[in-house]
Order: structure tokens, then sequence, then C-alpha cells
């Protein structure tokens, strides 16, 4: 059980991601008691970002919300809260318009590909969400990451 | 208040932490002296705030952060791994910073039916009280309930960067100074022009900030605070804001309606307030 909380937010495609992971967690034990990453995880965030923080964060996991604009296939085009087009995949169909929060890696600085969302309803204040990305990686940076 | 029952039945656990804060208190060579109001009170924090949190002494005493107690904090993120058990609930909170073991103690049929709502990937608010057991924190959860409102997740980190500015500002010693300069900046501009000052004339306010928007605001919101007459549901009129704060009205409005805009849902008007505090457009 104690496993896939390890590998849950691992992609499978790259094993040199999972050996990294593997270093990670022998470090962890070597220095905290042997329960701690069991209860209290901080390896694994989720950065708050819009389209303008995006590239800082390439490779890692983020998180932001978007206005879906429409799907082409597999891939969504969305609106971020600062105005610019990003690109989702692997988000399944959902009302167009409506604000969608997605986790997962960034791929690029316009892309993200999801493995969690969740949807937040056709209102939602993104101007106070875009100040709050700004706050999480400026000054606020340590209680976040 | 919240249901000394349930702190009975978890008697190895938060009775202890419970009691020690007072002691803890008194001992702390904090100079702070209104730390006693202080140490009850509920913290708002992400999982990356806890796991920096230092710890006074032993495993029974009390996590601090920013000179203040973290006894009851709450939390929001996606609840993972839901285990039920007969006589509590255990899971993973995950608000993107971290993620932290949680267990809800259920005795009776509304524990039960409050834990029954939350599901695997939900967004949900969570109450507790932090525990150390064994070298490991976590959180004993007297409340949890489903995100329904999702500007309250946004809303919850913006209330944790807001406390954990307003803690740090008081344990530096700087005298926190929106709330008293704002007053100050009240008294000033409403008694002066008592002689005849044209409205549209700026000097009057201009003068105490470089940015002037940011502290009409800061104006216009406390005079509507100050002199809220919740018997009386017309409010109070423009004509008077602007005659009373020297406004022009072009400016009362423009304020207004940035203000009426973030405040489709409460959440947002709360995060309004908190951005003004914290001095960001």
């Amino acid at each position: 059980m104690e496993t896939s909380l390890f590998f849950q937010n691992i992609q499978p495609l790259f094993p040199c991601k999972q050996i990294k992971h593997l270093f990670k967690l022998c470090f962890q034990s070597l220095i905290f008691p042997p329960f701690s990453f069991q209860a209290m995880d901080t390896s694994n965030p989720a950065v708050f970002v819009n389209a303008q923080l995006i590239p800082n964060f390439i490779g890692k996991r983020v998180r932001t919300v978007v206005q879906v604009n429409q799907y082409g296939g597999e891939v969504a085009t969305a609106k971020s809260t600062d105005d610019s087009q990003l690109t989702i995949k692997g988000l399944p169909q959902v009302p167009i318009m409506n604000f969608i929060e997605v986790i997962g890696i960034a791929e690029s600085s316009n892309s993200i590909d999801a493995e969690l969302w969740t949807d937040f309803g056709n209102t939602f204040d993104t101007n106070s969400f875009n100040q709050l990305c700004q706050l999480a990686n400026g000054e606020f940076k340590g209680l976040f990451l | 208040m919240f249901s000394s029952s349930q702190f009975d039945a978890t008697a190895g656990f938060s009775g202890g932490g419970f009691m020690s804060s007072q002691p803890s208190n008194f001992n702390d060579s904090s100079p702070a002296p209104p730390k006693s109001r202080e140490t009850q009170g509920l913290v708002p924090v992400t999982v990356k705030q806890i796991s920096e949190a230092s710890q006074t002494g032993d495993e029974k005493s009390n996590f601090v952060i920013n000179g203040v107690d973290l006894n009851n904090v709450t939390l929001v993120g996606m609840a993972f791994e839901k285990v039920e058990r007969n006589t509590d609930v255990n899971f993973v909170l995950d608000d993107g910073t971290g993620r932290i073991k949680c267990r809800r103690w259920v005795n009776e049929t509304f524990d039960t039916k409050e834990m029954e709502e939350v599901m695997n990937g939900m967004y949900v608010r969570v109450f507790g009280h932090l525990k150390s057991f064994q070298g490991v924190r976590q959180l004993v959860a007297f409340s949890v309930r489903p995100v329904t409102n999702f500007e309250e997740i946004p809303f919850h980190f913006i209330d944790c960067i807001h406390n954990h500015l307003r803690s740090k500002l008081k344990l530096e010693g700087i005298t926190s100074t929106n709330p008293s300069s704002v007053s100050s900046l009240n008294t000033p501009v409403k008694n002066a022009p008592n002689g005849s000052q044209p409205p549209t004339s700026t000097p009057a306010y201009a003068q105490y900030s470089v940015d002037g928007l940011k502290d009409c605001d800061k104006l216009i919101i406390d005079y509507l605070q100050q002199h809220s007459d919740m018997s009386d549901e017309r409010g109070i009129h423009v004509n008077e804001l602007s005659r009373e704060l020297k406004l022009p009205m072009d400016r009362i409005m423009s304020v207004l309606l940035y203000v009426s805009f973030s405040l489709r849902k409460s959440f947002a008007g709360d995060v309004t307030q908190l951005f003004m505090l914290l001095g960001c457009r």
C-alpha cells in the first residue's frame, strides 16, 4: 500500500524519474524516522502557476485554473487566468467555458499534461487566483514549496 | 465547544495537547504580551508550513510557527486513501504543498454522516488539531466538510499568506501598519476640510500616498464599515461618501464598481479585502 503513495504521481514513461525518486526516498529514510514520509510528504508539490509562470516549471508538477475554449481530439485549448492560451492534454469532456483546475506536469511553456482535474463551475475569480500565483511564487514561496 | 466528547475519546492524544498549551505559554520567552489570545486561535496553514513548524520540547508540546502556537488549524485540500473503520476514518489530505495524514474519530451518527460525504479526490476543508505521534505529524480532524464554492481554495491560501504576514510582523515587533495607518488616514481627511474645500481637489488625500487609488479603497471601505447601520437597509449614499471623504464622485464609483465586481461571492469579497491589507492590487 505504501508503494502506491510514492508512484501515484509519477508518469510511467521514463524510468530515470522513478530511479531519481527512489534515491530521494532512500535518502529520506536515512535522515528521518521511518514513518515520516508515510504521513508527512512534501516531496511532490504542485506549484501555483499561470501562463506567465509555466516556463519556470517545465517538467515539474503544476496546478492552474483555466477556462476551456474548445476541444480538438485529446487536446483542449483553454484560457489561463492571465488571458493566455494554454493546451491541456488528457482532459475529458467538460462543459465549455467552465473553469477547470488542472494539476499535472508542465510539458512546455504553454501546455500541461493533466493528471487530476476539478470542475470549478462557471464562475471564478480569475484575478484573485492570478495574484495568488504571483504571491505563491514570489515573496511567500516558502509557504508552498 | 468543539465536542469535548471527541477529545475524551482521544484522551491519549488531544487531552494532553489541549492542557499543555497553558503551561507552555507561560514558559515561552516570547516578548509579545497578548500571546494567550493567539494560542487558542484557528490558524489557516499549508501542509508545508506544518512540516516546517518547530516543536518546543517533547512530543506533547505544541507546534510553533512565527511565534504563534499551532493548536487548531484549518486546511483545504484533496482527500485521498480514505479508510473507514468502526471508530475512526483515516485519510490523507493533499493540498498541493504536501500530504498529511488525517484522522477523524466517529462517535455519533453525525460524525459518520459527515465522513460519508467525503470521497477520494474531493476537495475538503478540514479543521483539526495537530499532533505528533512517534515523530510523525498528524492531524486529528474535528470537522471535515466538502468544498462546494471553489473560491474557497484560492481564498484559503491567501488566508495562509495573510496570517503568516500578520504573525511575522507581530513577531518582529513592528506594529501592523495597515489598520492603524488607515484609521489615522480617516480622521485627518474627515476633520480637515471643515472649511470651503471643493470636493474635486486632490491635495487632501494625495499627500498620504503615492498610489492614490489604493488608499482611497481603504478609506471607502473603512467608512462603510464604521458607518454601516444594519437596521437601515438603504446603506450609505454615494453623495455622503463623496462629501465625507472628500473624494471625487468618479473615483468613488470606480472603486465601488471594482469592489462589487469582486464581491460576487462572499469569499471573493474577503479575498479583495485581504489583498488590500497585503498592499497589492
